[in-house]
């Protein structure tokens, strides 16, 4: 018997395809993946300028952070506007997305669609409609003073970051909790309430502990969102710097690659610091299991609650909806003196800024569609690796495909023009290093859209398809493919729609003659052409929301699903 | 053998887990000739599905050999062995309609649009498919959706049909009738079957002939009848049809056969005899040195005639039968014994006498000491 035994003899030997393909996907990882982190971890023991030698490497680049008052006043300022405006988001969802759940509240659908809008429009082009509202001439800040003779905080600094932080991500807490929610099972609360619990007692003491694993996460992804992002603090910030701004002004001012190298690293570290705090966690609160119940809970009709949880409710989607209101109705003006709304209206802006920046707006769809194939591409075939493939090939391909996905796009930016700038691969100025950082920061959501949909392929079809004699590639091209089609391209069209307003990596790697739309709202704003500014950021609103619409109907479902 | 018969010699498979490997196929060898109904019955995790896998390709082969037609398949790919395989869960593309799911191998194969269409008109006319063409197969009954995977497995004339318990997820009418209806489409096309179940009738109607298994390993292998009236194993003996077992011990061997007492009545004359599996003799009671394996039916129940008193526990009608649980004194088994119709005067709780020709009942002798 023992003499029988033979090496494990794989079907699949005989296939050659898929070996070259995931020998392509694995250089195209190394090269745009691990390489521009990796370098990135290495510039920043590197003092300015120096070559790699181990003589050459140094801690001055970390040192800064405690000499220089600078760095550590953008160290801080981060920590307070990612936490400020982590709290308030919560803060703003618990209520709503109780309110939605489990008080009667009209027009359900509509309330969940309109909370989307803030994730779709790029935050920096609802910070300039804040200044609008509540800068120094700002539409509120002259009601409040002209009626109430009150002065508010000055917009510019840590109050306005926070609040427009908070405002553009707050969905992400309000979607999942509210998810979390309303898949809870009535009839634990309604144990709760038998056994003699009031109303409130039941929301601390049940409610609240259930969802607490939702919250967490939620809130993990606002402040990630919030440390990393550029756009806000860049308009917002004024002399509040932040360590995206600190980058920006490190590499735009001194192009100091490894000082901004260094200053990403620490911002990562705040992230996976999160991240670790969020994972021990979670470790204690999963005792609960939220499952799915056929019937949703009660839902409170007195009066009083209604009211209550209504006008809270829109409250928060007009605060939240307010800057894109206000953009699109700039848009439109065509004078607008000192009353409190424009006085002409017409269409000038629009005329103007399609002739004068018709080049950018071209070349933000260009360099969208170029990324969001090469996402879909290796995105895909990753994927199907990762799910069909061995345990060790799976978790080198989750790890370096999740990582930049959750690196704030300004490290994105550091990365690849301290990878390429110089050294065998040179690229710095050029559409392709666009491209490729946008394929970085976005090949992850396809990653994990692909992955859920083949997840939902039973490998017995693609067996089926082998027995009746067809080959790998056939079977990919034939049977999986087509199955989760729908699943990528609402996918790619969601990954398209958000490179449109992509400005954290672009602000360091576009060239003269590669400037995206995103840029050109961002030096209107720079400029003071806020007309300008508002009819291309409209523009850019109008065309991501068209797109995510597309997608979801495409799908099949609620927009505000896409997002959880 | 034949250039038509299927040839599994020696056959292992042994996968890795994290508790070490597991042996899931353990030297299983036998042959299938052409035109013949194979089914490879056994208990869930037996190997009988893995054993189909490695046959179709779909699981690399850890020693051993599958050759088919004199071919050597152990090593082909799965897609170069011209197979059809019908699976459990049917793995129809849900993507495509019923025309297309059977097309799908003659387009693989490169046919022609003629030469499809008229390999469709049949295969659908042959399962009654013909209307269905154009739906998708989440328009399709748990029956319907069977012959669409039926007929994808038939169009391209595969020399070997496998199927993995494709009965299983339909309501137990159907089953009956879609196995007639595999049987006779069997017979019809001439084509080798290799069939996977773990229903034991199933498996007797349906097959020319049934192996057994059991962990992993080919524990008997004949015609149905063969299986049911002379197993080799007491477990082959408990799995196919029922089996009472009546502790018993052998006085006098005589050739084959053997002079057996039991707890009651008088010796026996026991002529179909066998020795028990090494593993089975804790089957066997301590203080007997075998067992006498009689079927319920072959057993009788009668208010005086017979030989083992016992006491009637429940009984069930259950129309073709009647059932009696019955319990015998000095054993802690009960008794099932099967009647065609009532036994007058035997009532539940009543006291009564059962027995059996000797000639109906089967002993396995304790093999591990004499």
């Amino acid at each position: 018997m023992t003499a029988m035994i033979q090496p494990a003899v794989g079907t699949a030997r005989r296939e050659y395809l898929p070996f070259v393909v995931g020998v392509i996907m694995v250089g195209a990882a190394l090269i745009f993946l691990v390489y521009p982190i990796a370098n990135v971890i290495i510039q920043a023991f590197l003092a300015n300028g120096r070559d790699l030698a181990l003589t050459n490497l140094t801690f001055d680049n970390f040192e800064r952070f405690i000499v220089s008052a600078s760095y550590r006043r953008a160290f801080w300022h981060s920590i307070v506007a990612g936490g400020g405006a982590t709290l308030l988001a919560t803060a703003l969802s618990l209520p709503m997305a109780y309110a939605l759940t489990r008080v009667r509240i009209p027009f359900r659908p509509l309330v969940l669609a309109l909370s989307v809008i803030p994730l779709i429009a790029p935050p920096f082009i609802g910070a300039y409609a804040w200044i609008m509202l509540l800068g120094n001439n700002g539409m509120i800040t002259q009601i409040l003073y002209s009626s109430l003779g009150l002065r508010l905080p000055s917009i510019y600094g840590p109050f306005g970051v926070i609040v427009a932080l908070a405002l553009s991500y707050f969905p992400y807490v309000f979607l999942i909790v509210q998810g979390a929610l309303a898949a809870a099972d009535p009839a634990i609360e309604e144990a709760a309430q038998m056994a003699g619990a009031s109303r409130w007692r039941v929301i601390r003491t049940i409610t609240f502990p259930m969802i607490v694993p939702a919250i967490a996460a939620g809130a993990l992804i606002v402040f990630i969102k919030a440390i990393g992002d550029f756009g806000v603090p860049a308009i917002l910030g004024g002399e509040f710097q932040v360590l995206p701004t600190l980058i920006y002004y490190q590499i735009h001012g001194y192009f100091n690659l490894n000082a901004g190298s260094a200053i990403a690293i620490v911002n990562v570290a705040l992230t996976i610091a999160a991240l670790t705090i969020l994972a021990a966690a979670s470790r204690r609160w999963t005792f609960s299991t939220i499952t799915g119940s056929a019937r949703g809970a009660p839902r409170l009709s007195t009066p009083g609650m209604r009211i209550l949880a209504n006008a809270f409710v829109w409250f928060v989607l007009t605060l939240a909806l307010l800057p894109q209101a206000v953009v699109l109705l700039y848009s439109f003006a065509e004078r607008w003196g000192d009353s409190l709304l424009p006085s002409v209206y017409g269409l000038d802006n629009y005329r103007r800024v399609l002739r004068d920046v018709a080049e950018p707006i071209w070349n933000t769809v260009i360099l969208a569609t170029v990324a969001t194939f090469l996402c879909l591409a290796f995105g895909m075939i990753t994927a199907y690796a990762a799910v069909r493939g061995k345990a060790v090939a799976k978790w080198v391909l989750d790890l370096s495909i999740m990582v930049p996905f959750v690196l704030p796009g300004l490290v994105v930016g550091v990365a690849y023009l301290a990878a390429f700038n110089s050294g065998p691969i040179v690229l710095t100025g050029t559409a392709t290093i666009l491209v490729l950082a946008y394929f970085t920061r976005r090949v992850g959501f396809i990653f994990r859209s692909a992955v859920a949909a083949i997840g939902q392929v039973d490998p017995l079809l693609e067996q089926a398809s082998t027995i009746c004699g067809a080959s790998w590639g056939v079977t990919m091209r034939r049977i999986t493919v087509p199955l989760i089609a729908p699943a990528l391209i609402a996918g790619a069209v969601l990954v398209f729609a958000t490179l449109i307003g992509e400005i954290s990596a672009t602000v360091l790697l576009y060239s003269a003659q590669w400037k995206t739309l995103s840029i050109a709202i961002y030096e209107f704003v720079l400029g003071n052409e806020l007309a300008k500014a508002s009819a291309l950021g409209s523009l850019s609103n109008l065309l991501t929301l068209i797109l995510v619409l597309a997608a979801s109907a495409l799908l099949g479902r609620n927009m505000s699903d896409m997002f959880r | 053998m034949t250039a038509q018969s299927l040839v599994i010699h020696n056959l292992i498979k042994r996968f890795d887990t994290d508790t070490g490997p597991l042996t899931a196929v353990a030297d299983v060898s036998f042959e299938v000739g052409g035109g013949e109904f194979f089914t490879m019955l056994g208990p869930s995790g037996c190997g009988k599905t893995t054993t189909l896998r490695m046959i179709a390709g779909l699981e690399a082969v850890t020693g051993g050999s599958i050759s088919f037609g004199g071919r050597d398949y152990t090593v082909v790919p799965a897609r170069k062995r011209n197979i059809g395989m019908v699976f459990q869960s049917y793995a129809l593309f849900p993507h495509l309609s019923v025309f297309e799911n059977i097309a799908y191998g003659l387009r693989v194969r490169r046919l022609g649009d003629a030469d499809i269409r008229q390999r469709l008109a049949e295969v659908l006319d042959l399962l009654q498919l013909t209307e269905l063409a154009d739906r998708l197969p989440g328009q399709l009954s748990g029956g319907q959706q069977q012959r669409v995977s039926i007929a994808r497995a038939l169009v391209y004339q595969p020399g070997l049909l496998l199927l993995d318990e494709p009965l299983a997820n339909l309501d137990a009418k159907l089953r009956i009738q879609m196995r007639e209806e595999i049987r006779q489409l069997q017979r019809r096309l001439g084509i080798m079957a290799v069939y996977v179940t773990h229903d034991q009738e199933e498996a007797m109607a349906i097959s020319d002939r049934v192996a057994v298994f059991n962990h992993g390993r080919l524990m008997q292998i004949g015609e149905p009848l063969e299986i049911y009236e002379k197993p080799t194993s007491l477990f082959v003996a408990d799995f196919i049809g029922r089996a009472n077992f009546l502790p018993a011990t052998v006085i006098s061997r005589d050739g084959r056969a053997a002079m057996t007492r039991l707890p009651w009545g008088e010796p026996l004359r026991l002529a179909q005899t066998a020795v028990a599996l090494a593993e089975e003799s804790e089957m066997i009671p301590q203080q007997a040195n075998g067992v006498v394996m009689v079927r319920p039916e072959r057993m009788t129940l009668d208010k005086t005639r017979g030989f083992i008193p016992v006491q009637v526990r429940r009984r069930q009608f259950l129309g073709s039968i009647v059932r009696y649980m019955v319990t015998a004194t000095g054993l802690d088994t009960e008794l099932v014994i099967e009647a065609p119709r009532p036994v007058a005067h035997v009532e539940e709780g009543e006291v009564a006498i059962a027995g059996f020709m000797p000639d109906d009942a089967m002993l396995f002798q304790r093999g591990d000491r004499p």
